[in-house]
């Protein structure tokens, strides 16, 4: 169990990353969803113990660990959203560097983890080419073999997918979706995909608030029967944006398919009722047009 | 070429390179050493010694060699680094992809960088040449001092002359290192070679019989002007009257030289700049290396399977202990240190430099010396420990920043690993280091040595003196640059405040402040003797090893207490004082400061009692003062008021000697190890 209480972090000239957060977060994976700047990182990089928090407390397994981060980092699996490994390594050195300051396995057992891990990361056939000639995709996969090393108890990915291409993408996810039936995984990531595919609970930030805890489930229910779909022209996507919340607009063959939001009223005509997602519901959330369920207890 | 492209590149440098500690260090530098070389110290007086007419400070020859100093100490090492991490710089912000898929060509970029760095030195040179003026013109007062007319021409001429072209040296060819390796180490290796090799070898090298060619060779590639200067300007002392009215002796050995010193770095900007396009279009290596890759290299491919393989193996995970994980990070900077180049050509480097002591030694009548293993240690400490400092200030602060650099560091910190065996780790690394380059000295003075006897040298001193004597001193000085960059967490600052370290102990050892107590490197402290181990410098050289050691492991847990893998948080800082953070961090350091200040402290009465302390200080000043008053009698200093004795015995290889330090003291209280380093 992680407990976050009143987490407030002000960087130097006063810019406020993060303000007042509360949160409980219980084993499985959970989301973290907000738009760039909204202290996702800010509060990954806190709970890994890499930033000391203005204000606040932080605890782990009913453990005070706003103080002591060394007491994270025996149970902690972290991929940061930015990081490198030593260029002059092949991905089996490097990974065997981070498995021994982990203290993961025996000396014997090191090469075979070492190997299990990169294919896991569909990574074993460059294990001997050095770092400096991987892909931005194969250093994610990398860092993501690391951040698994050891069975971690407490698993931060921070924007996880980034580089990713699809195929990855759902290896990751699937790996992902395994690894938190056994552990706490704490996602974040700005894209609403990734929380949909694997997050039984999310938060959702904005500006360092904590605007709202909820399931997806619940965040799609908060929007039934108010959510729907058409198509119209440019000139016609204006005038209707000045009269409807316009959650999506997408050009489909050379026309705007839109996904409208209207509590109350008949839709315009050529509109019909759509199945709310939550991708609606986080954008809905982030103009301002609703409220997900209130922050609280997860 | 564009204007524009150019001056944004050039702008953004400058602008980066004014804002670099490094920068305003240089400055601090220049002004130190500018008011504490005096113009006229090492001119020859001519009839000024009896009398006659005394050399004025704002001479052409007085500042040209004034000047030239400065120049020579304060701009290698600062400017090198200034201008050799430019590259180097955009590399680890990861800028280079999106600035070279503008319009912006390499040369445009190269041609900036050289540009900003060279404005900023120019800006340099003129803060020396204005303080030079504001020192020597008597704006800051000093009115006792002969000075001439003020001619402008005898500032800017050797600043023009002598400092531009050795500065633009220095900073263009660390440029075109930086450019052509981008490695840290291969810019670090620009001044301390030219430093070490001007010190050594092109200034003052001049055996009994060297060829007039070859000395005008060494005067044209010499690009401090330094030889030149010493050979021609002041080859014979002509007199203060000629040195305050004669110009500059231009000759053709000098234009040669400067336009040496102003085209060997350029060439080296256009072979870098050349190696940068080819890297920039894919193909880094020479034409046989780009017809190798011609030949296809199979790649392999990820399968495009998205099946899982088996479930996990049942990992588990316990966090390593401090001496396990300090092998493993010790490790990993070992192989890191043994994959680089810099170690190898650095202690070949350091071998060169040794033999040079070796063979340029001779007796006061010009002889060479038949070397003894100590005597060839003990001479060669100088300029092993300065040159073995240096390379541990580069390593151990890009040790420390290596995480940073390869954005390593919030995996690294993360882990379970104890903070001290990281520390740990890399201070093993730093301990191969030295055992490296002590090895390298132990090789090349017994290699010598064995060539002189023609049979094997004796490794005991060797050992003793690059390993038990120095072997504090470096242990020390790799503590204090870990403290610094603990505590500065930047690498610029942590560079300039150790090269600032080695200055202000350069200053103070040639300042004659320099006592046992504050001799840390040793230079110029230790007398060999082939009876003994170190009979004439005794217990105070053993206190003074142990002092350094004791500093060492005060530093040590310093470093281990600020060293943050967590990023603090600035406006808790207030808070850690009140809250007891603060006191209770000193109350761990304090039994760390109790053995360096007991060790001190016994050193200190000693010295203080000795002929290096106050007492003895005042009793030489008095006599003096007494002796150059006219017509006062006064009694020349007597062995007759000293008792002394000693004893030696051949066949023990020992000799013990006991003698009081100065009169006034009762006989035999005190010993007289504490000589003057």
């Amino acid at each position: 169990m992680l407990t976050i209480e009143g987490l407030t972090k002000v960087y130097p000239g006063g810019v406020t990353a993060l303000q007042g957060v509360s949160l409980e977060i219980s084993g499985g994976m959970f989301g973290l969803l907000g738009p760039n700047g909204s202290g996702k990182t800010t509060l990954m990089r806190i709970l890994a113990g890499l930033l000391e928090p203005t204000d606040g407390r932080i605890m782990l397994d009913g453990e005070e660990v706003t103080g002591h981060p060394e007491r994270v980092w025996p149970r902690l699996g972290y991929l940061p959203q930015y990081f490198g490994f030593y260029p002059e390594l092949t991905g089996e050195e490097m990974l065997a560097h981070l498995l021994r300051l982990k203290g993961v396995g025996g000396p014997g057992m090191l090469r075979a983890l070492g190997a299990e891990l990169l294919e896991r990361v569909n990574l074993g056939f460059a294990a001997r080419r050095k770092v400096k000639t991987y892909s931005g995709g194969m250093r994610q996969r990398l860092g993501i073999a690391q951040a698994i090393a050891g069975n971690p108890a407490l698993l931060i990915v921070d924007e996880p997918t980034a580089g990713l291409d699809p195929e990855e993408r759902l290896r990751f996810y699937r790996l992902l979706a395994e690894l938190a039936e056994s552990r706490t995984v704490l996602l974040s990531t700005h894209i609403v995909e990734d929380v949909a595919t694997l997050c039984p609970r999310f938060a959702v930030l904005r500006f360092g608030h904590l605007l709202a805890t909820t399931t997806p489930a619940e965040a799609r229910a908060g929007l039934e029967g108010t959510m729907y779909e058409g198509t119209v022209g440019r000139d016609a996507l204006e005038a209707l944006a000045r009269t409807a919340t316009v959650t999506q607009a997408h050009l489909v063959e050379g026309v705007n398919r839109v996904r409208l939001h209207l509590r109350d009223g008949a839709p315009p005509a050529g509109f019909v009722p759509a199945a709310p997602t939550l991708e609606d519901a986080y954008l809905l959330q982030m103009q301002g047009a609703a409220h997900l369920l209130p922050a609280g207890a997860a | 070429m564009t204007a524009a492209r150019l001056r944004v590149i050039a702008a953004h440098e400058a602008r980066t390179q004014l804002r670099s500690p490094l920068f305003w260090l240089l400055l601090v530098f220049l002004g130190f050493l500018t008011s504490a070389i005096n113009p006229t110290a090492m001119l020859p007086s001519g009839s000024a010694a009896v009398s006659g007419v005394v050399p004025a400070v704002n001479s052409a020859h007085a500042l040209a060699q004034s000047l030239t100093l400065t120049a020579f100490f304060g701009f290698p090492f600062l400017a090198a680094l200034l201008a050799g991490l430019a590259v180097i710089r955009d590399d680890e912000a990861e800028v280079g992809d999106l600035l070279h898929s503008t319009a912006l060509t390499p040369a445009e970029y190269v041609t900036g960088k050289v540009l900003g760095s060279s404005v900023m030195l120019g800006l340099a040179i003129l803060a020396q040449v204005l303080m030079a003026m504001a020192l020597h013109e008597g704006l800051l007062g000093g009115g006792a001092t002969t000075r001439g007319a003020f001619a402008p021409w005898h500032y800017a001429g050797p600043a023009l002359l002598l400092v531009a072209p050795g500065a633009w040296f220095v900073t263009a060819t660390a440029l075109a290192v930086g450019l052509r390796f981008r490695r840290p180490m291969a810019v670090y290796a620009v001044p301390t070679a030219l430093f070490t090799l001007t010190l050594a070898f092109t200034w003052e090298w001049a055996p009994p019989g060297l060829a007039p060619w070859l000395d005008h060779l060494l005067m044209i590639v010499d690009p401090t002007g330094l030889r030149w200067l010493g050979r021609v300007a002041f080859a014979v002392d002509r007199g203060a009257a000629f040195y305050n009215t004669a110009p500059l002796p231009l000759d053709a050995t000098l234009l040669a030289g400067r336009v040496v010193t102003v085209a060997l770095p350029t060439l080296a900007l256009l072979g870098a700049l050349r190696h940068f396009r080819r890297s920039l279009s894919g193909a880094p290596g020479g034409a046989r290396r780009a017809v190798r890759a011609t030949v296809p290299v199979p790649v392999p491919v990820p399968p495009a399977s998205v099946v899982l393989p088996p479930p996990l193996l049942r990992m588990t995970a316990r966090a390593p202990g401090m001496i396990a994980a300090a092998r493993v990070v010790a490790a990993a900077e070992v192989r890191h240190l043994l994959r680089s180049p810099a170690i190898y050509l650095y202690s070949l480097f350091l071998m060169s430099v040794v033999l040079e002591v070796g063979v340029s030694g001779t007796d006061p009548y010009g002889a060479t010396v038949r070397l003894t293993a100590g005597t060839l240690a003990v001479r060669a400490i100088p300029v092993v420990t300065l040159l073995v400092c240096l390379f541990l200030l580069f390593t151990v602060v890009e040790s420390l920043h290596r995480e940073v650099t390869a954005r390593f560091d919030p995996l690294l910190y993360t882990t379970p690993v104890p903070t001290g065996a990281i520390l740990l780790g890399k201070a093993t690394a730093s301990a191969v280091v030295i055992g490296i380059l002590t090895m390298a000295c132990i090789v090349a003075s017994a290699g010598l040595l064995a060539l002189q006897d023609g049979g094997g040298p004796a490794l005991g001193p060797l050992l003793l003196v690059y390993g038990v004597v120095l072997g504090p001193t470096f242990i020390v000085w790799t503590c204090f640059v870990g403290a610094v960059m603990a505590l500065v967490r930047q690498r610029a600052a942590a560079l300039g405040i150790g090269l600032a370290a080695l200055v202000l102990t350069g200053v103070d050892l040639l300042g004659g402040s320099m006592t046992w107590v504050t001799n840390w490197p040793l230079w110029g402290a230790l007398r060999w003797s082939d009876l003994g181990v170190f009979p004439l410098n005794g217990p105070a050289l053993w206190l003074n090893r142990g002092l350094a050691l004791a500093v060492a492991a005060g530093l040590g847990a310093l470093t281990l207490v600020v060293f943050r893998r967590r990023e603090p948080d600035p406006a808790r800082r207030r808070a850690r004082w009140h809250d007891g953070t603060v006191g209770r961090a000193a109350l761990r350091l304090a039994p760390f400061a109790l053995l360096p200040l007991l060790v001190g402290s016994l050193l200190g009465i000693e010295v203080r009692d000795g002929f290096q302390g106050g007492p003895a200080r005042a009793a030489a000043e008095q006599y003096h003062a007494a002796n150059t008053r006219p017509g006062q009698p006064w009694p020349r200093p007597s062995w007759s008021r000293w008792r002394r004795s000693s004893s030696s015995s051949p066949r023990g290889g020992a000799w013990r000697w006991r003698a009081p330090t100065c009169s006034g003291k009762a006989p035999g209280r005190r010993r007289a190890w504490c000589r003057s380093p």
